[in-house]
């Protein structure tokens, strides 16, 4: 973690954070779970909608709806995880009595935590967006399976293994982490390619054969990963990984059945997050699009609920103590 | 055996002492407080059952099932990154007795979960019961049921016959091996209309009945169901007949019943002298306006023996439920040998959901990975069906046997369990998959050096 | 001088260990073909810097690790023959104790799995407990402990089964100066009983004051073994002890030097060691202090550790000859 010698005192605070940021996401990317839950979550998006397609009518919504639903249920895991394995193992191995030891104040090291988790969902986000365009063309759509998407799609994760496996080998980087970087590269480099040819594998104008539109409805689901990945840090200050875990559950639960028990309190009106709004898939039925009113609403309620818990959670981190 | 004693007591301490029990414990008393309160069923006593046996036990087996495979995945893989585990192996102790100790320590632990809130669960199932006296106890009693299907009828020639006539037609292949899946289809066509009853026919089904399934104080029962041929749920009108051998008169009963419903008859005692078949009988009597019914094989008649002894049925359904609970213990415990902590837990919760996929998997194993086109005609899915069907076949034939042991509905449907199903539970979870998991374990704790540098 | 040298406990031929990556490829080579061997009744220190492969030695001898080349034998037996390991008693570096569990449970804990009896169990239990000094704390889960109290329960874990090869890694690290010397003492009475230690150790002056042989590692090589005693001694200098002397009787002293011998004598006042100095400190504190909440500086050895000699082979030698 190399600090700038003598970093200018306007600077040093960001230079901190993003020290305190990488080492977060480095410490979480190398460990084999976070590969883990990425890839189960990309074969989840590519394999459901192709095996269950002949039960179902609408096969273009399933094929949506599951890489949303999946993107978000192992999205909530690594959040999860990252926040409770970073924070947590560090307040109780003592290696954070180690770090606040230097001269890092403890919002800036809470903010880098939360920018260290972002990036972490940051990177399985970037795998699931294009796993999700494949899982489209992956599916079948009138009983017509897509064969050069059928032989893209699985070709894309393995090679992104195996050149994870072969950086691993040359230049002795972490397997896990290598191959989250590489699964980047080769999914999105595989909707790159299929962009320019139809499902009967002839070519088209490019781009027309991808489903764009089902991106900001990912990228809503991630800003819902990243409040609970901070929620789930918040959680982290105080409890053990799996209380955390526990913890997150109940919130998530609640965060579902918001419109339910608004009825019934009141009060927890603006209290409990509202998964809900997160879900766009609804909007994108029929072909529709998402309208840019809807995400800059979405955006907006997003970011002062994440100001919110930044700042609970700094408040329960400046009163912990340290073993 | 003193050293797995002492290595079980560990493990069962570590658990007591890490929060999951507590978690536990709390769950299973809310569980336990709000299913059997919130839950009323349909208001009949077998719904109560039902409700009672199939949610709440369900939902205590499910929790147990995670904290087990939880804390099993802990107990090797946290041990091992802690290092206590390297001391413990600098004394004579082998790694059978380390792996057989947290074993039996994890199955005790929850084990003795499963049976507390076993017993209590049972006794808000009785305390919930009719009273004997109530109008609604009437046609109902507390009891369970061992069904016995009726022997499969030899369609053997018949079914040669269908499928020669079906390559004659050019409908299969003049030459070469017939694939399993057509032949299944043509037999249970066969078999289909063979049970299918026009009106005024009839179609008996033989029972081999064990000895003492026809007692004085627990006569036998008729279940059925039935498909019809009209779309209007017209009552249809049958008559049953029972014979246990051709110089006994038969007992005859009429009955109006409608399709698509499950419906059961209280049969006289003394229809089964105890040996031989039991021959029953169906007659369809529907003829204004005609119609034909459908028996489907193997799901649409079952004959009842009454049992009284609840609670030891009961009992034996938490043994089998013990068993799958220290499959998963061991499952679990070798995931910890192989893997650290997050990637072993990872490991187990895979091979549970796996457990859970069982009916799908079996179901595109028995047939096929086909799609059914606009025309009507099979789209197999091309290339990719070799390899999917060899996947689910294999995995099938791994999963079939456990899932057939679904002790959790048989319970709830009021349907016995025999000393027969435990002993073929335990050997398949406890024999044959933990020894599987067993040795897999020891060959990993073999392999693996516990020298971690010390550091932090 | 003149006795037949006791039977080897430990002999250790040729051993490299290498640890591997992912592909099998050599990551660290720990151990670099180390020979030695360790007799009975042998104090045997292993000296040598952080990460020069003392504890991979010890985690070898205990079958903890498997060499990547050479062999190793301890009392006549394979490291992984596991009827062996309840002869020897190890102290791992770190405590790596079971948090949850008290004092009296670790060592019952230990005690069942190296097969005593229970009544064998209850009383070595209490025997050491009052022996590290920590009957008081007994019922206290040892993740509380200091870090020092946690290895005196580490080390009488090593000590339950009254084992003839003791194997010690950093022994000494986290005791305070007391506790060290007690366990100096202790190691000393354990040799005069026939015990064979190693301890391993970077910290000079503990090995200094117990070992009769020592091996130096460094960077997973043997530079230097031998008996301490050769090994330290400056045979060509000598020292002349006086108390309180004259100035005039130094410089006659020096004269007279000068004049025989043609060399300047050197002159300077012995110190007494810091060891030394904070022990008596201590002792004299002892008198006027109530109970403390960590180690008590008790220390009587347990009395199953003071039998007679186990093994009738061959008396030790480790006291100087
Ligand atoms: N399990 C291991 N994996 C990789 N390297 C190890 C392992 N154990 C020890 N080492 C390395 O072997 C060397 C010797 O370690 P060690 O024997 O613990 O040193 P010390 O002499 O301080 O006890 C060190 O460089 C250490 O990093
Ligand atoms: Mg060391």
């Amino acid at each position: 973690m190399e600090v700038p010698a003598s970093p200018s005192s306007a600077l040093r605070p960001f230079v901190q954070i993003l020290t305190i940021a990488r080492l977060t996401a480095l410490e979480t990317l190398r460990h084999p779970i976070f590969l883990l839950l990425s890839l189960t979550a990309v074969a989840c998006i590519l394999v459901v909608p192709i095996a269950i397609a002949h039960e179902l009518g609408e096969q273009g919504r399933l094929a949506r709806d599951s890489a949303l639903a999946f993107q978000f249920g192992f999205g909530v895991l690594i959040a999860g995880y990252a926040a409770g394995s970073s924070l947590r193992r560090e307040i109780e191995t003592g290696i954070l009595s180690t770090l606040l030891s230097k001269n890092i104040g403890r919002e800036l090291f809470y903010g880098g935590k939360v920018v260290g988790i972002g990036a972490v969902l940051a990177l399985y986000v970037l795998v699931a967006i294009p796993a999700g365009l494949l899982a489209q063309r992956v599916s079948p759509l009138n009983y017509e399976v897509d064969t050069l998407a059928l032989l893209i799609a699985p070709a894309a994760v393995v090679l992104a293994l195996a050149g994870a496996a072969l950086d691993n080998f040359i230049s002795r980087r972490s397997f896990a982490s290598s191959a989250m970087i590489h699964l980047v590269i080769t999914l999105s480099a595989g909707v790159l390619i299929l962009a320019a040819f139809s499902r009967d594998s002839t070519p088209v104008p490019y781009g027309q054969a991808i489903e764009w539109r089902l991106i900001p409805a990912q990228l809503l689901i991630a800003e819902a990963l990243l409040l609970f990945g901070t929620l789930c840090l918040a959680l982290a200050v105080r409890l053990k990984t799996a209380a955390v875990l526990a913890g997150a559950a109940i919130f998530f639960l609640l965060g579902l059945a918001t419109d339910y028990l608004l009825g019934t309190f009141p009060l927890l009106r603006g209290w409990a997050p509202h998964w809900q709004v997160f879900w766009q898939s609804d909007a994108l039925a029929a072909g529709g699009h998402l309208s840019g009113d809807v995400i800059e609403q979405v955006s907006l309620y997003a970011i002062f609920y994440l100001a919110g818990l930044i700042a609970v959670g700094i408040v329960l981190f400046r009163h912990q103590e340290m073993e | 055996m003193k050293k797995i004693v002492a290595l079980a007591v560990l493990t069962l301490r570590s658990a007591l002492n890490s929060r999951i029990v507590l978690i536990l414990g709390l769950l299973l008393t809310l569980v336990l407080s709000l299913f059997p309160l919130h839950l009323q069923g349909d208001g009949t006593a077998p719904g109560r059952i039902r409700i009672l046996l199939e949610y709440t036990l369900g939902a205590i087996v499910t929790l147990l099932s995670f904290s087990i495979a939880w804390t099993a995945c802990n107990a090797v893989a946290r041990e091992a990154a802690d290092r206590q585990l390297q001391l413990v192996l600098t004394k004579p102790v082998t790694r059978l007795q380390i792996w057989l100790g947290k074993w039996l320590g994890l199955i005790a632990l929850h084990s003795a979960f499963l049976f507390t809130a076993g017993l209590i669960l049972y006794f808000i199932l009785l305390g919930s019961l009719p009273k004997a006296t109530s109008p609604s106890a009437k046609d109902w009693e507390w009891a369970h049921y061992q069904v016995l299907n009726p022997t499969t009828e030899s369609i053997a020639s018949a079914l040669d016959h269908r499928l020669e006539e079906a390559r004659q037609k050019g409908q299969l292949p003049s030459k070469g091996p017939i694939p399993q899946r057509t032949v299944n289809y043509y037999s249970l066509e066969i078999r289909r209309s063979l049970a299918t009853l026009a009106p005024t026919t009839h179609f008996a089904w033989s029972f081999e009945l064990p000895p003492e399934a026809d007692k004085p104080a627990a006569p036998l029962r008729l279940r059925y169901q039935f498909s019809a041929s009209r779309w209007e749920r017209n009552p249809v009108p049958l008559v049953w007949r029972f014979q246990s051998s051709t110089n006994v008169p038969a007992f005859v009963l009429h009955q109006t019943a409608y399709a698509e419903q499950i419906w059961e008859l209280p049969l006289p005692p003394g229809l089964h002298p105890g040996t031989g078949p039991l021959l029953v009988t169906c007659e369809n009597f529907a003829t204004n306006p005609p119609t034909t019914l459908i028996f489907e094989p193997d799901q649409s008649i079952h004959l009842l023996a009454t049992h009284h002894d609840n609670g030891l049925n009961y009992f034996r359904g938490l043994l089998v439920l013990m068993a799958r609970l220290a499959f998963f213990a061991a499952v679990g415990l070798t995931a910890g040998c192989l893997f650290s902590t997050p990637t072993a837990l990872f490991f187990t919760l895979f091979i549970l959901i796996l457990l859970s996929l069982g009916t799908s998997i079996r179901e595109v194993a028995e047939s096929g990975v086909f799609t059914i086109s606009h025309e009507g005609e099979e789209i197999g899915a091309g290339a990719f069906e070799t390899p999917i069907l060899a996947v689910h076949r294999a995995a099938n034939s791994i999963l079939d046997p456990i899932q057939s042991l679904d002790v959790i509905h048989q319970l709830g449907g009021q349907e016995r369990i025999s000393w027969a199903d435990v002993g073929r539970a335990w050997r398949l979870y406890v024999a044959l998959w933990g020894g599987i998991f067993l040795l897999a374990g020891l060959a990993a704790l073999r392999r693996r050096e516990f020298g971690k540098p010390e550091n932090l | 001088m003149s006795n037949p040298e006791p039977p080897a406990v430990i002999t250790v031929d040729g051993v490299h260990k290498i640890f591997r990556d992912f592909w099998g490829r050599p990551k660290v080579h720990a151990l670099n073909g180390i020979h030695f061997q360790v007799r009975q009744g042998r104090v045997f220190g292993l000296l040598g810097p952080n990460g020069s492969g003392k504890s991979t030695t010890m985690k070898l001898l205990l079958g903890l690790l498997r060499p990547s080349r050479g062999s190793l034998k301890i009392l006549n037996a394979d490291p992984q023959d596991v009827g062996v390991k309840s002869r020897i008693g190890y102290m791992p570096e770190e405590s790596y104790l079971y948090p949850y569990l008290s004092p009296d449970e670790t060592l019952r804990l230990y005690g069942q799995l190296l097969g005593l009896s229970e009544h064998e169990n209850r009383t070595r239990t209490e025997e050491l407990l009052e022996m590290i000094g920590l009957t008081h704390a007994r019922r206290r889960p040892v993740g509380e402990f200091s870090k020092g109290m946690a290895r005196r329960i580490s080390l009488a874990q090593a000590l339950l089964n009254d084992p003839e090869l003791i194997l010690l890694d950093e022994p000494t690290a986290g005791l305070d100066p007391l506790g060290c010397r007690q366990f100096k003492d202790l190691i000393l009475h354990l040799a005069r009983r026939g015990k064979t230690i190693v301890l391993c150790s970077h910290l000079l002056a503990d090995v200094e004051d117990v070992c009769d042989r020592i091996a130096i590692l460094y960077n997973g090589r043997i530079c230097a073994d031998g008996r301490m005693r050769d090994l330290l001694q400056e045979s060509r200098i000598c020292r002349l002890s006086i108390r309180q002397p004259s100035p005039a009787l130094i410089d006659e002293l020096q004269q007279t030097i000068r004049k025989t011998t043609g060399q300047e004598a050197a002159i300077d006042h012995p110190s007494r060691s810091l060891e030394d100095l904070f022990l008596s400190a201590i002792r004299s504190a002892e008198a006027d202090q109530t109970r403390p909440s960590g180690a008590l500086p008790e220390g009587r050895l347990a009395p199953f550790l003071s039998g007679p000699p186990v093994s009738e082979t061959t008396p030790p030698a480790a006291s100087p000859p």
